[in-house]
């Protein structure tokens, strides 16, 4: 890009302002209609974002997962909150293809066959879910617990407009699972 | 013929109408493909702007976040750079400035290490950082940390006051065609055009375009235009692959060409000796660079890094120079020590650089500033570093120790420890206390060549231009007299650092960092006045002068010797602060007080060739970001610096000025901006050239609008 040197002490280049407004124009009567987001939609993402990003960094048991079928991600959520998590769907968990399953509620006969449970807007977790969870190594997550409720394996917490995690160690050890040390430096680990 | 201007408009018009999509479809945004940490860095709501929690680093760190940038009135790198505490940013001419933190200031301050993407960009022929060569698409920067202190250990060389480390986003985090345009009196013109996507599930790249036409500024003495125009453009282009899980790697590329007007002063042996005249500068170059991160076992991870940098610079009276620098660093990270962590690392660089004399435009008989450099060289510096954070009380105290040597085989190995402490009693309290020992290692400058400061007329002889710097005039010579500094040889400088620092949160709404330090410093670089020689002829003036025929001797040469013979201190406090008094109003605020004293032998006719005086005493600035209204927002910047004396018989007053930034989005993916910089006052003088090589300069008042818009 060779632009000859010359001598300029230009003020307002009245000739930039004409190509400049037509511009503007053009763009304000072409561009593409926002679309509008339904309310929460970002945190949604956000906290599923999050969920995918923790399943990479957890190995499971060579037994727990058939060698060559497919990862089975198991949520409990409302209908905008699956619309998000079927982004995850086909994607590589454990390096198997990953397949979304939807509950209608989560109990020990439901959770049968999956391998990850996420338990979205506050559900309800019972001993029974986490029993079977440990036993059938599930990698039980869920959303921002109430105070003395059950709390899972991995817990997505919001706090001052930002999403963190908290891990159960224990809880994880004892379903055969592992956790990558990175995760564990970037969440609150709790014994 | 047609005003240039008009011809790029056209082209990028067409360009632009191109490129639109003619379907109305918007992408939803997803963050699938952002790392761990991005994702826990996202905002959950983009209209809160809640301040950073705090930060858990036991140094002075201020981070300008990628929303700083995109809020800011500052359209170049130093320009963002003016509102960190304890870093001063002060412009020379369009396309120079003199950028330090901590002191010892100046065109070719070298006391600051600044990295790109873990690329070390400062030149080492001056140990300095030609930023007009520095730049980037600003919509790609994730965020720039700057540190004040000694940089010790993890980053490269000379990182003696301080790191600048501006780190651009990862291709997973900018994709989607974002196009920007600018135009107004001294920004003429801009364009940013970039773009991501993706290839496959675990790769993505984005590249960009940008170019610019900047007005020139006015000369302080006359008014009149300081013909320093500028004019660049610049391109880059990164792929990552690979994920964080296993294997991540990075490959990225840039490229830059500019043209820098300067409003020079040149040295003559015959009047009018010191010459005002107009040159310019043109620079290039390239940059590739790639990153190779891989998990080991459970916990533990290794980074390997390697770029090459190539550019040249033909600087008209002072040298063309071309480089190629090659650097390799590997570092290896072990966390399965229980409470250490711990890093070590080894690099290599190599540079080989060529020189001659940069003659475009001028007289012939001009003296080059850079003497005795013509051939080039090869110049390697090796260094090993090791950095421990040892976890004293778990989530409480923390005790870092670190070490690094550096190589250079000219002058041997130095070694540069440190040691930190950080209490965290609370989640809203951080303390932390460090000492450190940093090095400058020696230029290429300071080992080979001589640079020739100035030429200083026969005490008979008027200088008629008004441009012409008259810093030296305590010389009093009936010859015209050569100032020519660096027989001998610079080594290594040093500064033992002694640093404290409190972070606390009051409240959600507030926060308030403050940073005390105390430089002090030994074999800082001097050079020595010796009797003068005469020319040609040889022996010492005066004796000299009296011993040869009238009219024999043509000039005198002062030919001062360099060496390590200035020490001292500086010391100061910086202050940062946060605070949203109301829901959509938030303030920024730093203070910087500041003193420094460097002496050499004075009785022996030493001087110390890096300026205490350059430095302000004190300098604040107060940022308001102020969200008008759902798709408005406004930002004001208003800072002060005190006045300073950049360079020998210059004084330049302090001054306030304001910049501002009023946007509005009236689609979601369009956002219009009017822009102001330097309103209080029509010109004002910030800085002038240590060198006496350029006349002095005014920064304009700027107006300039933006348009941006998404794809």
């Amino acid at each position: 890009m060779r632009i000859p040197f010359h001598n300029t002490v230009a003020r307002m280049p009245g000739r930039m302002t004409a190509p400049l407004a037509a511009l503007t124009l053009a763009v304000l009567a072409l561009a593409p209609l926002a679309m509008a987001q339904a309310p929460g939609t970002r945190e949604r993402q956000i906290r599923a974002a999050l969920v995918y990003k923790v399943s990479r960094f957890v190995t499971w048991p060579e037994a727990a997962i058939p060698a060559r079928g497919p990862f089975t991600f198991c949520h409990v959520s409302d209908d905008p909150t699956a619309e998000v998590l079927a982004g995850i769907e086909g994607r590589s968990i454990q390096n198997r293809r990953t397949r979304m399953r939807r509950l209608d509620a989560a109990d020990a006969r439901t959770v049968a066959g999956c391998n990850l449970l996420y338990l979205t807007g506050r559900s309800a977790l019972t001993s029974e879910v986490i029993t079977a969870s440990v036993a059938g190594a599930i990698l039980l997550v869920v959303d921002d617990p109430r105070e003395g409720a059950e709390a899972g394996m991995v817990q997505l917490v919001s706090h001052d407009n930002r999403m963190s995690l908290a891990v159960d160690l224990a809880l994880v050890r004892n379903a055969r699972l592992r956790i990558d040390s990175t995760l564990l430096q970037l969440a609150e680990v709790r014994q | 013929m047609k005003h240039p201007s008009e011809a790029r408009t056209r082209t990028l018009l067409i360009v632009l109408l191109a490129t639109l999509p003619s379907t109305l479809v918007h992408a939803a945004e997803d963050f699938l493909d952002l790392n761990l940490r991005e994702v826990l860095d996202l905002d959950i709501t983009t209209a809160s702007r809640k301040p950073q929690s705090v930060s858990q680093a036991a140094a002075a760190v201020y981070v300008i976040t990628a929303e700083d940038i995109r809020r800011s009135p500052a359209r170049t790198l130093p320009d963002l750079l003016r509102t960190v505490p304890g870093l001063q940013v002060a412009s020379i001419t369009t396309s120079t400035w003199a950028i330090s933190a901590r002191g010892l200031n100046g065109r070719n301050a070298n006391k600051l290490q600044v990295l790109i993407d873990g690329r070390s960009v400062y030149s080492p022929l001056f140990g300095g950082v030609y930023w007009d060569a520095q730049d980037t698409a600003l919509a790609d920067i994730e965020r720039i940390e700057v540190v004040r202190g000694p940089g010790g250990t993890l980053w490269g060389a000379n990182a003696f006051h301080g790191v600048i480390n501006i780190i651009t986003r990862s291709a997973a985090s900018s994709q989607g065609t974002q196009l920007s345009l600018s135009g107004g009196d001294e920004e003429k013109f801009a364009a940013t055009l970039k773009h991501g996507g993706q290839i496959g599930d675990d790769a993505h790249y984005r590249f960009y375009v940008k170019g610019f036409d900047r007005d020139a500024s006015r000369l302080a003495s006359t008014g009149a235009s300081a013909r320093d125009g500028w004019r660049a453009g610049a391109a880059g282009a990164r792929l990552d692959f690979g994920s964080e899980e296993s294997s991540a790697y990075t490959l990225q590329g840039d490229y830059y060409y500019g043209e820098a007007g300067e409003p020079s002063v040149l040295n003559l042996l015959r009047p009018p000796y010191r010459l005002y005249q107009p040159t310019e500068t043109h620079y290039e170059g390239a940059s590739v660079l790639g990153r190779w991160q891989r998990q080991v076992g459970e916990s533990d991870s290794f980074t390997l890094q390697g770029f090459v940098d190539f550019t040249r610079r033909d600087w008209t009276a002072h040298t063309e120079e071309k480089r190629v620098t090659w650097d390799l660093d590997f570092q290896y990270h072990l966390r399965s020590l229980p409470r250490n962590d711990l890093i070590i690392g080894i690099g290599m660089r190599q540079s080989d650089d060529s020189y001659a004399a940069a003659t475009r435009h001028i007289p012939a008989d001009v003296l080059q500033f850079v003497q005795g450099q013509s051939g080039g060289g090869v110049q390697r510096l090796f260094s090993l570093f090791a950095q421990d954070d040892i976890s004293l009380v778990p989530d409480d105290l923390t005790l870092t120790l670190g070490a690094k040597v550096e190589h250079l085989p000219e002058t041997g190995s130095e070694i540069s420890p440190n040691a930190r402490l950080l209490w965290t009693p609370a989640g809203s309290w951080s303390i932390w206390g460090a000492v450190s020992r940093a090095v400058r290692t020696p230029t290429r400058v300071d080992l080979r060549g001589k640079v020739v400061a100035a030429v200083e007329p026969p005490a008979s002889y008027v200088i008629s231009q008004p441009e012409v710097l008259r810093g030296f005039n305590q010389i009093i010579s009936p010859l015209p007299i050569v100032l020519q500094q660096g027989s001998g040889r610079v080594i290594a400088e040093r500064v033992v650092s002694f640093e404290a620092g409190v972070k606390h949160r009051f409240s959600e709404t507030l926060g308030v960092d403050v940073s005390a330090f105390r430089n002090e410093y030994d074999r800082l670089r001097t050079a020595q006045l010796v009797p003068p020689l005469c020319q040609p002829g040889g022996g010492t003036a005066p004796a000299c002068l009296l011993a040869s025929p009238p009219g024999s001797v043509q000039y005198l040469i002062e030919n001062s010797p360099v060496g390590n013979r200035t020490d001292g201190y500086g010391q100061g406090v910086e202050l940062a602060l946060d605070w949203m008094p109301v829901g959509p109003l938030r303030l920024q605020g730093a203070l910087t007080v500041f003193k420094s004293l460097t002496e050499a032998d004075y009785a022996a006719g030493e001087f110390e060739t890096d300026r205490d005086s350059g430095t302000p005493r004190t300098q604040w600035s107060l940022t308001a970001l102020w969200n008008a209204g759902r798709n408005t927002d406004l930002t004001l910047a208003l800072r002060q610096v005190d006045k300073t004396s950049p360079a020998i018989g210059i004084e330049v007053d302090g001054y306030t000025e304001l910049d501002a930034r009023l946007a509005w989005r009236p689609r979601q993916n369009l956002e219009l901006a009017l822009h102001g910089r330097n309103l209080l006052h029509g010109r004002h003088q910030e800085y002038a050239s240590e060198l006496l090589d350029i006349a002095l300069t005014s920064v304009e008042r700027s107006v300039f609008g933006q348009v941006s818009f998404k794809f």
